[in-house]
């Protein structure tokens, strides 16, 4: 009894006391408890906002990438790429270079010596690029060549010159020109990708486009009959190699 | 009769300053309770803001996705179309002009000097044999070489005199920029 009396007497006492500070008290509990039981959401709201900033970023640049092809021309675009495939095809036309060769040489009068290839080194790893080694002689007057090599130069399968040896035949009255030159043709691949931005033409590429009218094929001239020739066609094989002959 | 004897410690009244201290402790308590519900009321509802636009955006990308899904043949075309335009800008910055061989023979002819064989390859070297009637021709040709700008570091590797009386020799040249 007296013990009891004792301890409620202390309660009061204490009440008395630090009644004052129990409210601060309460206040610094529930802050810095809340504080800590909050943290880890805090964190994940931070981490979330982050989000938005990168997720409306990519809806901003998918947006201008759809807008970007909305404008595009898909046909015209078709255009460009077969004749940039006939300039820089995606297989070997070796017999196509051959071919154009000829019909050249023999629009400038000269004589196509036998012709060497040697395949396939990468010109450029970057943009995908195979080359192809050609060399051959040709024989005729020097203007000829002049204008057969001119010539070369925008024809397409697209060519470039490595070596040029010019000789005079004096028992033949001729000059001869040893050529080595490379064909060139892409091996890359272009995989879709919805997430990275659209391509785009810059200036230069702008050139390279307008350039490419510049360039023929005289074998496909001959073959679509713009030009008349008595070239054969180029083989192709047979269609269905199943079939009785 | 029993007298009540508080025989506790008599509690001392409070000096004006500490209640003053109390009062303010009391009042900021209650201000920094009051910030603290306020705090976490706008935490709630920008975090709900949050995840409703995080779930908007979602769909907004999933949207667009689809969209240019079905712009995928046109992707690719344009992605083979500008691969294949710095394909032949490559190529095409590379190559060397042999127009240009003819341009610079036209240069070195010269009355009196017969070419016989010239080779020229990428990076400008050129290699030129022919016959001089005589050493001073071959002198006026080192002059019409030195003159020219298009012309650096030539070289007679070799001079001799043939069955004729004339002189053969080989020229090494090289253009600065090409061909």
């Amino acid at each position: 009894m007296k013990k009891e009396m004792v301890s409620q007497y202390q309660l009061k006492g204490f009440w008395r006391r630090y009644s004052y500070y129990f409210l601060p008290a309460i206040a610094v509990v529930a802050v810095v408890g809340l504080f800590i039981l909050m943290m880890p959401q805090f964190i994940k709201f931070f981490e979330v906002r982050g989000k938005i900033k990168e997720k409306e970023e990519e809806a901003r640049s998918l947006e201008e990438k759809l807008e970007g092809l909305k404008k595009i021309n898909a046909a015209l675009l078709k255009e460009d790429v077969d004749k940039a495939t006939k300039l820089l095809p995606n297989e070997k036309k070796v017999a196509e270079v051959f071919l154009n060769l000829r019909i050249l040489s023999e629009e400038e009068e000269l004589f196509l010596d036998e012709l060497m290839v040697n395949p396939g080194l990468i010109a450029t790893e970057s943009a995908g690029v195979e080359e192809v080694i050609f060399e051959t002689t040709v024989y005729g007057a020097l203007e000829n060549i002049r204008k057969f090599l001119g010539r070369m130069d925008f024809i397409g399968p697209i060519l470039s010159f490595e070596d040029l040896a010019l000789e005079y035949f004096e028992e033949e009255e001729m000059w001869g020109a040893r050529l080595s030159f490379l064909d060139f043709y892409s091996f890359k691949k272009y995989p879709y990708r919805t997430i990275s931005p659209l391509p785009e033409i810059s200036e230069s590429l702008g050139e390279v486009k307008n350039k490419m009218k510049e360039f023929k094929s005289p074998y496909l001239e001959v073959v679509s009959g713009a030009v008349p020739s008595e070239l054969p066609p180029l083989p192709v094989g047979r269609g269905d190699i199943f079939s009785l002959p | 009769m029993l007298e009540k004897i508080n025989l506790l410690p008599v509690k001392k009244p409070a000096s004006p300053r500490e209640k003053k201290i109390r009062f303010w402790a009391q009042i900021i308590s209650l201000a920094a309770l009051g910030i603290y519900v306020v705090v976490l009321l706008s935490f709630s509802s920008s975090w709900l803001y949050l995840k409703k636009k995080d779930e908007g955006l979602d769909k907004r990308i999933d949207n667009l996705r689809r969209q240019i899904e079905s712009y995928r043949e046109t992707e690719g075309l344009l992605r083979e179309s500008v691969g294949k335009l710095e394909g032949l800008a490559e190529i095409l910055g590379q190559r060397p002009d042999f127009q240009k061989v003819f341009a610079d023979l036209e240069k070195l002819s010269l009355e009196g000097v017969e070419i016989g064989r010239v080779r020229a390859e990428k990076g400008g070297f050129f290699r030129i044999e022919g016959t001089a009637e005589n050493s001073f021709i071959l002198d006026d040709l080192t002059e019409v070489i030195l003159a020219h700008e298009d012309f650096q570091e030539a070289t007679f590797s070799s001079v001799t005199k043939n069955k004729e009386g004339q002189l053969d020799f080989i020229l090494k040249l090289q253009r600065p920029f090409g061909p």
